[in-house]
């Protein structure tokens, strides 16, 4: 009877113990966890929406680079469209000599003899309001070359390109140590090498 | 989940801190026996699930998920030669609600918790904290069931000697009392 009694009285006071699962679950995390949590959440979706936004900003910056350079290489300053027109326009004129060539030679310091050069057709032209010498010459290893020169230096903008090609024709603008510019313009299947040489060594020697 | 659209997924993930925050941290609080590193260690974990959260096949298992991912960070941590720095008192200042008396029953466990690995420490928790049965719990420790119930075999009877009933509300024998 007694053991009885002392199960019982042990029974009680054991169901006054509270559960492991109740005891676990005592500890509380203070409110601040979860301000933490949502700032800290917060804070990673600005920075992945950043970083998101990082390649496009590179890929669309990339673009800008290559276009700038794509304009870079094949932006041709107005002069060369004014030779070209003014090439166009001699088909119909026709026109032959205009231009002493002694006194061009003097006129631009240029050392060869020009009347030894098989020079086709010499005028005097404009391009873009500027006196401008135009001579063909017909070189039987070179073709039809057209130089264009000027006293002063071509008017040209920083980004835009010094040779190129128009029209199929390639083109070229240079200049001389006395401050003669030239421009060139000659046949697509003479080799640049070829035309420059030979510029060099009549206008520049 | 990649389903979910991404208002889908924040609604997700809010529900997920609302639900699994408290138990998220009690078992780390338990595992570590250090709050501030508790509280880190849940905040590593959301951290990680938000930026893992398409990886997660089933959303119904999204608490073991999160478990899993805050048990790696545990385990890193101990690693980095961590040790516990609570001091007894400090462990009193964690039960907020409760008495003298209740205070030593967290002591108690957390004694008892101590003294075992921290694999065996997380087999306890998840069948006494989180409830998970020796099936779950072998699935999510990929170990065998007959080692989970051996484990919390002698967990249970470390609970008896501490005359404390396990989850399911049965009262274990006190060997001590039956003894007086």
């Amino acid at each position: 009877m007694s053991s009885l009694l002392t199960n019982i009285r042990q029974e009680i006071k054991m169901s006054n113990k509270p559960n492991i699962h109740e005891i676990l679950n005592r500890p509380k995390p203070a409110d601040s966890l979860e301000v933490k949590i949502y700032s800290n959440w917060q804070q990673q979706k600005q920075r992945e929406k950043y970083e998101n936004l990082t390649p496009l900003w590179f890929a669309a910056a990339s673009l800008v680079i290559v276009a700038l350079v794509f304009v870079r290489v094949d932006y041709t300053p107005e002069v060369v469209y004014a030779a070209f027109n003014d090439i166009n326009s001699e088909e119909k004129h026709n026109v032959r000599h205009s231009i002493n060539l002694r006194q061009l030679q003097n006129e631009f310091n240029i050392q060869v003899d020009l009347e030894s050069i098989p020079i086709e057709m010499s005028k005097y032209c404009s391009l873009n309001s500027v006196l401008t010498a135009h001579l063909r010459v017909n070189d039987k290893n070179l073709g039809e070359i057209d130089f264009y020169l000027q006293q002063d230096e071509f008017e040209r903008s920083i980004w835009q390109s010094k040779s190129g090609k128009l029209k199929t024709k390639p083109w070229q603008l240079l200049q001389s140590k006395s401050g003669v510019s030239l421009l060139v313009i000659y046949n697509k299947n003479t080799k640049q090498d070829a035309i420059e040489k030979f510029t060099h060594e009549l206008f520049f020697s | 989940m990649f389903l979910f659209g991404k208002k889908g997924r924040e609604q997700l993930f809010e529900s997920w801190v609302r639900l699994h925050r408290d138990a998220l941290y009690r078992h780390a609080m338990w595992m570590t026996g250090h709050n501030d590193v508790a509280v880190d260690m849940v905040q590593e974990t959301y951290f990680q699930a938000w930026q893992a959260l398409d990886t997660l096949q089933d959303s119904e298992k999204a608490l073991p998920w999160l478990i899993t991912i805050l048990r790696r960070s545990i385990y890193r941590e101990q690693r980095k030669q961590y040790r516990h720095k609570e001091t007894m008192q400090k462990l009193r200042e964690l039960d907020l609600n409760s008495t003298v008396a209740d205070s030593g029953d967290i002591l108690e466990i957390y004694k008892l918790l101590d003294g075992v690995s921290l694999a065996h420490r997380e087999i306890f928790l998840l069948h006494y904290l989180h409830g998970f049965s020796y099936e779950e719990i072998s699935e999510q420790l990929n170990i065998p069931k007959g080692t989970v119930m051996s484990r919390l075999s002698r967990a249970k009877n470390k609970l008896q000697a501490l005359q404390i009933s396990d989850a399911s509300n049965v009262i274990l024998i006190n060997k001590h009392s039956s003894g007086n």
